[in-house]
């Protein structure tokens, strides 16, 4: 799961940047760049995917252990 | 389910590797919106993702309520889940795009407010759960939203013939032009679907085995009591 955010995450900002130079018509009518634009949107989708995906996995984790403790008879806290 | 959920995941991770490569180092950049137009192959997939999700909460939903069987109903709640996150996501790269492209975040036109009722929707779908008096409630109340809500995801698809609307023409379906799009960025497009139908397939299943957790939990403290 962190290898997948990581991967997503380095090759997203390394290709944007690697790109950027090629792409002349990213400059806007106002003369200002996309490409902050671009890294936002491929790092909040990234981002978003990894901490739901993080918090299902962490939330798991919890839930395993108290049901072990309930199955045990042990403290739920 | 387990081994699915194991296979899923490095498939994912080197779909969406291979995806980042063909959408920034392949794919030609489009002439008139420059490079933000990359934006597009993150929010048409996640978009899709996202209906194909409500589509799956609106089925799941319909067989719950013949069958009063609560397996439907956590697939048609992790659906909704997942959906949700999906089509926020879709929503956010839609503003990032529009921007620089329409010079503002956001235009309440005829696509834009169909999709965002879309997400209060089935934001409310889960909500109905959270705060119905009972479980059982919950279930049916959620149920009957998840398949009334699905009557949108069409109406968004027409929207555009049916009203005027400022959203690019559409590229993917029945009703798209077979001439919008060149073919490299076609394959890149199909490519990314296809990766976030895996990375959606493989949240569903974690977030099933999540719910199933919950419910196994519950079922113990309420033993307990």
């Amino acid at each position: 799961m962190r290898a997948l955010a990581l991967i997503a995450v380095l090759i997203t900002a390394l290709a944007a940047l690697a790109a950027a130079p090629a792409a002349p018509a990213a400059k806007g009518a106002a003369g200002e760049s996309n490409l902050g634009y671009l890294l936002a949107a491929f790092l909040i989708v990234w981002a978003g995917l990894f901490a739901y995906a993080f918090y299902m996995g962490r939330k798991g984790r919890e839930l395993e252990r108290e049901v072990d403790e309930l199955r045990r008879g042990g403290p739920t806290a | 389910m387990r081994t699915a959920r194991i296979a899923l995941m490095p498939l994912a991770a080197v779909m969406v590797a291979v995806d980042l490569v063909l959408i920034f180092a392949w794919v030609p950049t489009e002439q008139v919106m420059g490079i933000v137009q990359r934006i597009f192959y993150l929010h048409v997939p996640l978009a899709i993702t996202g209906f194909v999700a409500f589509f799956l909460v609106a089925g799941a939903s319909a067989v719950y309520l013949i069958r009063k069987n609560p397996r439907w109903d956590r697939l048609a709640f992790s659906a909704g889940e997942v959906g949700v996150v999906m089509m926020t996501l879709a929503i956010i790269t839609g503003a990032l795009w529009a921007k620089p492209v329409w010079g503002v975040w956001w235009v309440w036109d005829a696509q834009l407010t169909t999709t965002f009722i879309l997400w209060v929707i089935y934001v409310g779908y889960l909500m109905v759960r959270a705060y119905a008096p009972t479980n059982e409630r919950g279930r049916r109340w959620a149920a009957v939203v998840g398949i009334v809500g699905a009557v949108d995801i069409p109406l968004i698809y027409v929207a555009a013939e049916l009203w005027r609307t400022l959203h690019p023409d559409k590229v993917i379906g029945p009703a798209a032009d077979e001439s919008s799009l060149e073919s490299a960025m076609a394959l890149t497009l199909l490519f990314s679907m296809l990766t976030f139908l895996v990375l959606f397939t493989w949240l569903l299943t974690e977030r099933l085995a999540l719910r199933r957790a919950e419910e196994a939990l519950a079922a113990l403290r309420a033993g307990e009591c």
